[in-house]
């Protein structure tokens, strides 16, 4: 017989044990599991495309693309069609090409291996949110959707520079999580930012100090576009820009941007930023043969007016001169100074991009004088090759009657020079630090590397 | 006493806890439900893969019209695919990715971009399609069900019917031979060069006319009309190309009892629209249209406009007697150094009936005029009666020596009996009013609503 005093506490225990066991979840129980039947990455690497990606990008820099479609990987409103397979590889190649390499080389392998996206999602059309269309979008500093390619082709140069610009736009936005962007940036075009931005012209923007429109629609925006454009357009598309489409508030804007981004770069991120503009800008005009991104380009624009070269300026100490050039130019000197003048540069002058002047600039005692040649000049902004040819003069007086001073000593050397055959225009020469990209340039004597002349820059006559 | 409480509370605690005991997981069906899936992910994979010949498909669109494809399906997840969407497409054979997995039930994605993502193109440019919608058609299609010859999807997000059905070697061999395309020109052909098509169906004529191009707003759809009580009834489904064939989408046309489901060509002239049940049916071709005239003129239906857009000329091949009278307005016009650009008649609205002579001055082509009479009519009883006297503009006025009695001899007060006209050069769909009292004499044009 079990005592009063035990009864209760007996009962209630056991009460207690039976609730805990007859809630018990049976270990037999097998939950439902269809991940494997629908992979977010259908892994298929039988394919020559799947090994290459995996050698060049997943081994690499442990980055996957995803080119095979999957719905879940965009907005679930929108259409948006497959890539064509074909085209993944190519595009793929001016990823590791136009943003990969340059990114390594200026930043190191470990940088890239940690900040690299992680997943590259391709479509083959843009992505419309209503009717505007997206070629790019960047999720959570992990993913980039990259829209719009089965047009995609390496010849076509314009649409090469629009995705790596996408690229690099969207890229900016992951490093932006990093290490934000600087306050003083937010404040440059604070009271410019609007809403409506699609209701503006992109010269509207421009003229404002943006990119484009959509730069306008805020800071961050706006930042990735400061990076986007000079690195993909090129400092010379930058510097044109400013030239023709805006106000001097604008351009002042840009100026200050273009200090801003630089800063973020070199000092919050430890990265050159113009050595990688530099890298970026060579693969497009060296491997992509971009023709808008050459100096030849950009003279036919009308964007560089002079080419100034002073073989006795530092510069030339730093970065090597040509020995032919200088010979050629020392002996005009020499004749000059026969003549009780001091050559201190010599500078072309493009009048038009077809009209070239020599001018030599000289002192006579303590006073600067110039002597002008006139040249016929044809530049091809896909191969480079240059041609000067020697027109009458279109003058008598001043600097043309100064000419006819050192004719006979023109003609022999820097005339005969200029006209010995064809030259290569072109941002030379490439040893230079990239701080002085497309800020000098000159021509290389055709099949003669060592021959060549160049000089700094100018945008004004 | 008490003991005994406790004793029965106890036990009927253990009896009410012990029935929420959770027993082993036991599926309703007699496998988990990964395993269900993963056999029919297998199962549809091997019906497709197994298609000796490859298939045959016709797929619906939510905004376009009818798309007809070939494809064969391999087991490394490779599709070749020919399609009716360009004449490239029904020749050269293009290759993509696919794979079968779960979603919404078993899925058929297209992954990498093929013939068939065009459809879904949301870049008008691609296609043709609306911006951002494309053709309102899928990239993912979910598994309906199989019948020994053919299975069938439905589009995940537009829900549209994709049909696919097993070809035979020869039909194979057909497509790669490029008579696919050959087979497309045909129907083509057909419906530009043979008009006021119909087929008979009993007592009933029923008209048949296609789009046979892929614009998204009529493209790749064929139509049957018939008059019931006077008005037009029609039935529109849309199609797509197979090597062979014509294949109406989804279940096909249903007219009156019929269900209408594919054409075919017999030859280069000579067509057959065969329903469900096999029967053939010719198509033929009617002078005029079959559609009752009345059922589709009057001010405020499909045509209220007979217009002769080359003022010149009357449309070719037609005897009326009206040809002299306006002839010789178009000479009177040209006497003074004048030409007629077009010439309309028009019914406005309930009660007023308008002549209207576009033209212009030799010497100043780009200044045109209007002369213009109007007047009052009825409309009964398949009649148009003009009643009273023309009212006319000062163009008509001033040109008075040109027009001469043209409106008042030929028109005023005059009694017409509006219907179809029939030329020697088909395709032009005429219609005229034929003068009550002098039936040979009847002015025709194009017709159309303006």
């Amino acid at each position: 017989m079990i005592s009063k005093f035990f009864f209760k506490p007996i009962v209630y225990s056991g009460l207690l044990i039976i609730l805990l066991n007859s809630c018990r979840k049976d270990d037999k129980f097998t939950p439902i599991n269809m991940n494997d039947l629908n992979p977010d990455v259908p892994y298929n690497a039988n394919t020559e495309l799947d090994q290459w990606l995996k050698a060049n990008l997943l081994d690499v820099y442990n980055s996957e693309v995803i080119y095979r479609y999957s719905r879940y990987h965009h907005e679930y409103d929108r259409n948006i069609t497959p890539i064509d397979v074909d085209r993944v590889q190519p595009f793929m190649e001016t990823v590791i090409g136009g943003f990969a390499n340059p990114y390594v080389a200026v930043a190191g392998m470990p940088f890239m291996k940690v900040n690299m996206p992680k997943q590259w999602v391709l479509y083959g059309s843009s992505s419309y949110s209503s009717t505007t269309a997206y070629w790019g979008s960047a999720v959570g500093g992990v993913r980039v959707n990259i829209f719009d390619l089965n047009n995609f082709s390496k010849s076509n140069t314009s649409l090469v520079r629009d995705r790596l610009g996408t690229i690099h736009h969207e890229f900016t936005h992951i490093l932006n999580q990093r290490v934000i962007i600087p306050a003083e940036f937010r404040e440059i075009s604070k009271s410019e930012y609007t809403g409506d931005w699609q209701n503006m012209t992109d010269a509207q923007a421009q003229n404002l100090g943006f990119m484009r429109a959509y730069s306008a629609q805020n800071p961050m925006e706006d930042f990735a576009d400061m990076v986007k454009y000079p690195v993909v357009w090129g400092p010379s598309w930058f510097e044109n820009l400013i030239r023709t489409r805006t106000s001097a508030a604008g351009a002042a804007a840009l100026r200050a941007k273009e200090q801003s981004v630089l800063q973020y770069f070199n000092s919050g991120l430890q990265i050159d930023f113009r050595e990688l503009q530099k890298k970026v800008q060579l693969y497009l005009k060296d491997t992509i043969k971009d023709p808008e991104v050459t100096f030849p380009y950009w003279i036919n624009q009308g964007l560089y007016r002079t080419v100034t070269i002073a073989p006795d300026d530092q510069m030339y100490q730093d970065y090597g001169s040509s020995d032919v050039f200088n010979t050629v130019y020392n002996n005009m000197k020499t004749y000059m100074a026969g003549l009780g003048r001091t050559l201190l540069n010599m500078q072309l002058r493009f009048n038009t991009p077809t009209s070239l002047t020599v001018r030599l600039n000289y002192l006579s005692g303590t006073s600067a004088f110039a002597a002008d040649y006139d040249f016929a000049f044809a530049t091809n902004a896909n191969t480079g090759i240059t041609t000067f040819t020697k027109v009458a003069q279109s003058g008598t007086t001043g600097s043309y009657s100064n000419a006819q001073i050192f004719v006979s000593g023109f003609e022999t050397t820097i005339q005969a020079y200029l006209t010995s055959g064809t030259f290569i225009a072109d941002w030379i020469p490439l040893s230079a630090p990239a701080s002085v990209y497309a800020k000098i340039a000159g021509f290389t004597k055709s099949g003669e590397p060592g021959n060549y002349f160049y000089g700094t820059l100018g945008q004004t006559l | 006493m008490k003991t005994i409480k406790h004793i029965i509370a106890v036990f009927t605690a253990i009896i009410l806890l012990a029935s929420c005991e959770k027993k082993s997981y036991v599926p309703v069906f007699d496998e988990l439900p990964q395993a269900r899936v993963a056999k029919q992910i297998d199962s549809v994979k091997s019906i497709l893969t197994g298609a000796e010949y490859g298939w045959i498909g016709i797929l619906s669109t939510g905004t376009g019209g009818g798309f007809g494809f070939f494809m064969e399906f391999d087991d490394q997840e490779n599709v070749k695919m020919m399609a009716d969407l360009t004449n490239t497409s029904a020749v050269e054979v293009k290759s993509s990715r696919y794979r079968i997995r779960q979603d919404a039930g078993v899925a058929l994605t297209f992954d990498t971009y093929n013939y068939i993502s065009l459809l879904n193109a949301p870049n008008p440019n691609m296609y043709g399609g609306a911006i951002r919608d494309g053709f309102r058609s899928d990239i993912d299609f979910i598994y309906d069900h199989a019948t020994a010859d053919s299975i069938i999807f439905v589009g995940k997000r537009y829900r549209q019917q994709f049909k696919l059905v097993k070809a035979t070697a020869a039909q194979k061999a057909a497509y790669y031979e490029g008579k696919y395309l050959v087979n497309i020109n045909g129907f083509r052909n057909f419906f530009s060069t043979k008009f006021n098509n119909y087929i008979e169906l009993g007592s009933d004529k029923i008209a048949v006319g296609a789009v046979t191009d892929s614009s998204l707003a009529t493209g790749k759809r064929i139509t049957f009309t018939r008059t019931e009580d006077g008005s037009a009834v029609a039935v529109t489904q849309k199609f797509g190309y197979t090597v062979d064939k014509m294949v109406m989408t989804d279940a096909g046309a249903a007219v009156l009892d019929k269900r209408f489901i594919h054409a075919a060509l017999k030859d280069a002239n000579t067509m057959a629209i065969y329903d469900a049940g096999g029967t053939e049916y010719l198509v033929k071709q009617n002078p005029v249209p079959l559609i009752d005239f009345l059922s589709v003129y009057a001010y405020n239906k499909a045509y209220n406009s007979i217009f002769v857009p080359n003022g010149t000329s009357l449309p070719p091949g037609v005897t009326s007697d009206f040809n002299t009278v306006y002839n010789d307005l178009v000479n009177r016009f040209a006497a003074s150094g004048r030409t007629i650009r077009d010439f309309e008649i028009k019914l406005n609205n309930s009660n007023t009936f308008a002549i209207r002579i576009n033209y212009y001055a030799n010497s100043a082509p780009t200044t045109v005029y209007l002369a213009e009479a109007l007047s009052s009519y009825t409309f009964e009883d398949g009649i148009i009666k003009l009643t009273g006297n023309l009212s006319i503009n000062g163009n008509w006025n001033t040109r008075a020596a040109q027009i001469g009695d043209f409106g008042t001899s030929f028109f005023q007060g005059k009694s017409f009996r509006p219907d179809w006209v029939s030329s020697t050069v088909p395709g032009l769909n005429l219609g005229g009013l034929y003068r009550v009292d002098q039936p040979t004499a009847f002015v025709y044009g194009v017709m159309r609503r303006s």
